[in-house]
């Protein structure tokens, strides 16, 4: 498909260039989404010397777009731009310029039945009553999708601090770690440091390594790209173009937080597997260079979550890529108050339903575990009042407590706790180079290169 | 500089949510020097005239010698962002009749008249001006005397941003629409002559401030002042390669600043180029600058040009192995 044509056009686009008279008033204006795909020889001096980023929007900017677009709408006083600037990340001109098109539609779809189709006109009143809805503007975000992401999803998670119970250790570190740069980037330049580019949320299963990664990204009104290692991972050759495409996304709709779920299995100590050495060994290279490679992040942060951090390469946990180890405990009993708190909220509760009391009994509970034990109490209060139960008591919780155990064992907990000092020291260990495992005998060469 | 005589002013750019509501800000000092109240209407000379309602500045503008004017009044005055223009007082009457016709060739309108006067009460107009239809302004209209109030609180014409040519007015001149006058909406599409157009503005392209920033020094200002470049003996710079993902608006950004330049403007699509024949693709590329070269000022615009004008070979076979990603 590259064949002689194009070049004859390239030399002939290039001649005609060259050859304006200097005081011309011509300009050439040239557009690409490839810019690494055209020939160099137009970036030279002289020819299209000058280029501009036109890059995707970020919240301000989809608000003036939205502005822009909804000039001539009619717009009902519920609707608020700023909100759906707020929701519609990722999205590009384009894409909100197709989204009030759809919300107008929505409106006129509503109108239809009271249309006299036959006789052609629009009667005026129906006309003057006709207005574009925050419900048509909802309705219509569910049918437009953002054209940037399509191949990374890209979400707004709506999880606030307030939503998470406990962990206020991890909440901290997080807060002055994410939130702070990414809010106020200045501050930072200022002072002449570097935020942290990775952190790693390890801990028991089921403590909410997800929820805080995602209340994160909403606290800081960051986009938030969530990925499982399975996502990126398979079987054929070049997967790591996997990873790499997913940092040049989020650093297009920067600021952004990669949250990498499962990191463990994504990327596994180098150098130890036997049997497919190569498949992750790429990935876990890709992810170190694009980490804290030639590229600078720029607002991009990255959290990784696993429960078994001991599996994980440990030069991932160097400074510069995962900078920041953040054990996501078991929480204390304020806050397994707080999440049962959270979870019950909805619920009809009896009078006698004593939270501290069942914070109290419930030790070692994850917070999924607590969320399982309310819904256990909720159903045994089913199961007693059959359809028509309108409230869950206190009995009901404590056969629940019966029916259900901590996750977590002391000498789980205990394991977790002495993993932070170790891991902080497995990443400094120099690792044994290539083939050469200790016990192999010495090569004849001590280098490669020398004869 | 309480010099009555000073009746130019310096143009800049209104900001979004005032754009086509027919307004032109101005420094309390003038409008008080000049015996303007808010509400009054202005004449504003630039290359041709067009007419708006003052009232009063952004806070920032406050004793500052500029009128700003939003992309539609920029292109009616036949003015830029930083040019000058005067201003005067001027009563306008009721009309007894004005008529309209849609402002892009492409639309064909069908619709109430009336709506329409509705939706235009209080605006001033000249012929040949180019206005634009608006949803009911939401920003509350913070202490204005009540007949802006309500011109900017008319219910909207349509769902859509209608841009409009106004044909004729009679009587001529500057007029208002009142509730007497009769207005007509004419099908088709009409000519406004010239040399207006109602294409995109700087205003309808947002959301990216800085990069219309870097483009009007790069490009309008050279078409606009090509003595500045003449006089430092430099070359003003020849092409622009605007990159991003798609949908960013980069084609939207190119009409609007060769629009607000008063420039010619082509377009090249990169796909459309390629010709079957030999050396017709060539021809036709050469044909578009000999005819660019001649309207000059212009500007030319090729779109996805990685499609004429890919890298070399060589990479593209190694591609195609998985090798030479990088490439």
């Amino acid at each position: 498909m590259h064949g002689e044509a194009e070049k004859r056009l390239v030399a002939q686009l290039l001649t005609l260039m060259d050859g304006l008279e200097p005081r011309t008033n011509l300009v050439v204006i040239a557009a690409t989404n490839r810019p690494e795909a055209i020939d160099e020889a137009l970036r030279r001096p002289g020819r299209f010397d000058r280029e501009i980023i036109v890059g995707v929007p970020d919240e301000s900017g989809r608000r003036e777009i939205l502005a822009i677009h909804t000039r001539g709408m009619p717009l009902d006083a519920k609707v608020s731009l700023r909100e759906l600037a707020r929701t519609t990340y990722g999205f590009v001109g384009a894409d909100l310029n197709a989204l009030t098109r759809e919300a107008a539609i929505e409106a006129v779809r509503r109108i239809m039945p009271k249309l006299d189709l036959s006789s052609g006109t629009i009667a005026p009143e129906i006309l003057e009553k006709l207005k574009v809805t925050r419900d048509d503007f909802l309705e219509a975000l569910k049918r437009v999708q953002p054209s940037a992401m399509r191949e990374v999803m890209v979400q707004s998670p709506n999880i606030r601090w307030e939503d998470i119970g406990g962990l206020d250790e991890a909440q901290a570190k997080l807060k002055e770690g994410i939130e702070l740069p990414l809010k106020n980037p200045d501050a930072f330049r200022r002072l002449g440091i570097r935020p942290a580019k990775g952190f790693l949320l390890y801990g028991p299963p089921g403590t909410g390594k997800t929820l805080l990664a995602k209340a994160v990204a909403r606290e800081s009104e960051a986009n938030f790209i969530s990925t499982k290692s399975s996502d990126l991972l398979s079987k054929w050759y070049g997967e790591s173009e996997q990873i790499a495409r997913l940092f040049a996304r989020a650093r297009q709709v920067a600021p952004t937080v990669i949250f990498i779920d499962e990191i463990d299995s994504l990327a596994p100590a180098r150098g130890r597997g036997t049997s497919e050495p190569q498949a992750t060994e790429r990935v876990v290279n890709t992810l170190l260079a694009e980490m804290d490679g030639l590229e600078e992040l720029q607002s991009v942060v990255v959290i990784g979550a696993t429960n078994r951090p001991t599996l994980m390469d440990p030069a991932l946990l160097r400074p510069g890529r995962f900078d920041e180890l953040v054990y996501v405990t078991v929480p204390d009993k304020g806050g397994r108050r707080r999440i049962l708190g959270i979870h019950t909220s909805k619920m009809p509760r009896g009078k006698d339903v004593d939270l501290d009391e069942i914070a109290e009994r419930t030790d070692r509970y994850t917070g999924a575990d607590l969320e399982d034990l309310v819904r256990r109490a909720g159903l045994f209060a089913l199961r007693e009042g059959g359809a028509d139960a309108n409230e869950v008591r206190m009995a009901h919780f404590s056969q629940a407590l019966n029916a259900s155990r901590a996750t977590v064992s002391p000498e789980m907990e205990e394991e977790y706790r002495a993993m932070e000092t170790k891991l902080k020291q497995a990443a400094l260990v120099p690792e044994g180079m290539g083939f050469v495992a200790p016990g192999m005998v010495k090569p004849v060469r001590a280098s490669k290169h020398e004869p | 500089m309480a010099d009555k005589k000073i009746s130019k002013l310096q143009v800049a750019n209104a900001r979004p949510e005032d754009s086509g509501r027919g307004l032109a800000r101005l420094s309390r000092e003038y409008m008080a020097g000049h015996g303007l109240q808010q509400g009054d209407v202005v004449e504003i000379i630039g290359k041709r005239s067009t007419a708006a309602r003052a009232v009063d500045p952004y806070p920032e503008d406050e004793g500052l010698e500029v009128i700003r004017l939003d992309g539609l009044q920029r292109a009616n005055a036949g003015v830029g962002a930083g040019d000058h223009v005067e201003i005067r007082k001027v009563n306008s009457v009721a009309a007894k009749k004005v008529i309209f016709a849609p402002a892009q060739p492409e639309i064909r309108l069908e619709g109430p008249a009336d709506a329409l006067k509705r939706s235009f009460i209080g605006r001033v107009l000249t012929a040949g001006d180019i206005v634009a239809t608006h949803g009911q302004q939401r920003v509350a209209p913070e202490n204005m005397p009540p007949q802006l109030q309500q011109m900017l609180a008319a219910p909207a014409f349509a769902l859509t941003e209608i841009r409009l040519n106004v044909v004729s007015t009679n009587p001529k001149g500057i007029v208002h629409i009142d509730q007497s006058t009769e207005v007509e909406l004419r099908a088709e599409y009409s000519d406004p002559g010239d040399g207006r157009r109602a294409d995109v503005t700087y205003d309808d392209v947002g959301g990216m401030g800085d990069t219309i920033r870097q483009l009007r020094e790069m490009v309008e200002l050279p078409m606009r002042y090509p003595e500045l470049f003449t006089r430092l003996g430099v070359d003003p710079p020849r092409g622009v390669l605007l990159h991003g993902p798609p949908g960013t608006g980069k084609t939207r950004l190119a009409r609007a600043v060769a629009n607000e330049s008063e420039a010619e403007f082509f377009v090249i699509n990169g796909p459309e180029i390629m010709g079957s024949a030999y050396g017709e693709s060539e021809k036709k590329l050469r044909e578009i600058f000999e005819k660019a070269t001649k309207a000059a000022p212009s500007i030319l615009f090729i779109d996805e040009i990685d499609s004429i004008a890919p890298r070399a070979t060589k990479c593209m076979a190694r591609r195609k192995s998985g090798w030479l990603r990088s490439c």
